[in-house]
């Protein structure tokens, strides 16, 4: 007895010993799906045995609330609403600010000419722009595409054009004195160059579209999941709020994983960190 | 006729605070076809800006550098430049990409650039390397890569700015002799920088000692009638480097007390 007290004690400890090796050692996606399991441990203990309210719904009941959602329709029907309207401002707006970008990075002109616009703008944000965007734009897809679009703009512009001014000036030389036009320099120096930085505003603008849309979805829009939550608050959906929330956070971590995973596959050789 | 001639060429920049400072003075020289110039001088006398103008990166405030009888306004294909950092090559280039840049510029195809630059790529030692990324090579290989990419575009001069500068003791032996040969097999002329007086007197075949800056000039010009193996034991080489050093260090020591006064 007095031999196995301190067995018994050191078990727990053992235990952590073990699981640290394991999370030390194991590679991929082992300690990603640990981290979430904790989360979900961690929430069913508050929701079920600290708060105990039909306000905090537990793990399960949301769960099986996500389940009723896709079986009906509803879910894959306002995620699609949702991604429909981020991807298309996303990409409207990567397009007209990566250009903008590159010019304010290339040419002080264009910096005095543009900086005055995105300096101020940048700092009116989308979800002040809401009400703006329903009265030019209607209650349809044009108002939400605007918001998406214009969410993204700042930060790809921002970092485009700080991608351009870091460029070391002897990587300009050097193709000076190997013979590169301006052209030249713009085309095989400036822009891949920059491509890195471009790929990091995209990144931070995509998080910023989903902060957006579901603001501008909750005050305008007859779908998404914005319109989930704020439908949820009205008739005291608490389980389909939540389904909601956890919908958005999967999505946002799978976009950012798939940006990442596409910029590995197939701009490596332009990022700064391999 | 000289390859080069640096006619009273003078350099000076405005600060921010309105004043006009002098970077290079009155710097006159002559350079011949073949020439391996090394440039000494102690840091801060100006010799990087007497190899941007000769770059064309710069323009002299007054004076003319010409070469083969035209003056040099604008950086060109025939002066080829290394930088001393690793700054100047491509990331996103592979080793071999990087080589043919500058041939890739000039519309030379697909399959006869490689070729080019898979010779450089050999003549620098780094067969093999081709494929990898400079991330991913070391100090001394990305110098190597530099000196390949210029050389792969067939300049009449290489330009080099203290290129062995950041590299350890003994990768810079290694790179010296390396380079030493490619010269004395290819014929080129090489302007070279550096503080070292060992790597002046290893390479040049003439040094040029500059005074001490702000707005440095140059002093004195040695030929280093040496043999082709130069090594620190030789009686001739310990004279050499006795001259030189002694000249120099007459300038650090004016630059010391010139600084001390002020």
């Amino acid at each position: 007895m007095v031999k196995k007290t301190p067995v018994a004690a050191a078990a727990p400890i053992t235990f952590l010993v073990r699981l640290g090796d394991i999370l030390k050692t194991s590679t991929g996606i082992a300690p990603y799906l640990m981290s979430f399991a904790a989360l979900l441990i961690v929430w069913h203990v508050v929701s079920v045995y600290i708060v105990k309210s039909i306000l905090f719904p537990s793990p399960v009941a949301v769960s099986l609330e996500l389940v009723k959602l896709i079986q009906n329709g509803a879910l894959l029907e306002n995620i699609g609403a949702s991604l429909r309207r981020i991807l298309a401002g996303f990409l409207l707006g990567a397009a007209i600010a990566v250009p903008i970008g590159l010019a304010i990075g290339s040419f002080s002109i264009a910096r005095k000419l543009i900086e005055p616009w995105t300096e101020f703008l940048r700092f009116v944000p989308a979800t002040a722009m809401i009400t703006t965007a329903v009265i030019w734009f209607g209650i349809g897809e044009a108002s939400k595409i605007f918001l998406i679009t214009y969410a993204t703009i700042f930060i790809i512009i921002l970092n485009t054009a700080a991608g351009v001014s870091s460029i070391s000036p002897n990587k300009i030389r050097a193709a000076r004195a190997l013979g590169a036009s301006d052209t030249q320099i713009f085309f095989l120096v400036t822009l891949p160059a920059t491509v890195p930085f471009i790929l990091t505003g995209m990144r931070l603008a995509m998080a910023n579209s989903f902060v957006t849309i579901v603001a501008a979805e909750m005050v305008a829009a007859n779908d998404g999941l914005g319109v989930m939550i704020w439908n949820g608050r009205m008739f005291m959906l608490v389980n389909e709020i939540f389904a909601a929330l956890i919908t958005l956070g999967v999505l946002g971590f799978c976009a950012d994983r798939l940006f990442r995973i596409g910029i590995y596959r197939y701009a490596r050789r332009y990022s700064p960190v391999t | 006729m000289p390859l080069i001639e640096f006619k009273s060429v003078e350099k000076s920049y405005t600060a921010r605070s309105g004043q006009t400072a002098s970077a290079v003075r009155d710097f006159n020289l002559d350079l011949d076809g073949g020439e391996f110039f090394c440039l000494l001088g102690p840091s801060g006398c100006g010799k990087t800006t007497v190899l941007a103008m000769l770059a064309g990166f710069e323009q002299p405030s007054d004076g003319e550098i010409v070469l083969d009888g035209s003056v040099i306004e604008r950086p060109s294909r025939d002066r080829g430049v290394v930088f001393q950092g690793d700054d100047s090559l491509y990331p996103w280039l592979t080793a071999i990409e990087n080589i043919e840049f500058g041939l890739r510029l000039n519309n030379i195809s697909k399959v006869e650039r490689r070729k080019m630059a898979q010779e450089y790529l050999q003549l620098v030692g780094l067969r093999g390397q081709q494929d990898k990324y400079p991330s991913e090579l070391s100090g001394g290989m990305k110098q190597r890569i530099q000196i390949a990419r210029a050389l792969a575009n067939r300049p009449k001069m290489l330009l080099m700015d203290e290129p062995f500068g950041a590299l350890d003791a003994q990768t810079r032996g290694i790179m010296q002799h390396e380079l030493r040969e490619i010269w004395r097999s290819s014929g080129i002329s090489v302007f070279f920088i550096t503080h070292d007086i060992d790597e002046a007197l290893v390479l040049g075949t003439r040094v040029g000692i500059m005074t001490a800056g702000p707005g440095g000039t140059l002093k004195e010009v040695v030929t280093v009638e040496l043999d082709e193996q130069r090594v620190r034991t030789d009686r001739n080489y310990s004279l050499f480097y006795e001259r030189i050093h002694s000249s120099i260090r007459e300038e650090v020591q004016r630059a010391t007390m010139a600084q001390e006064v002020a």
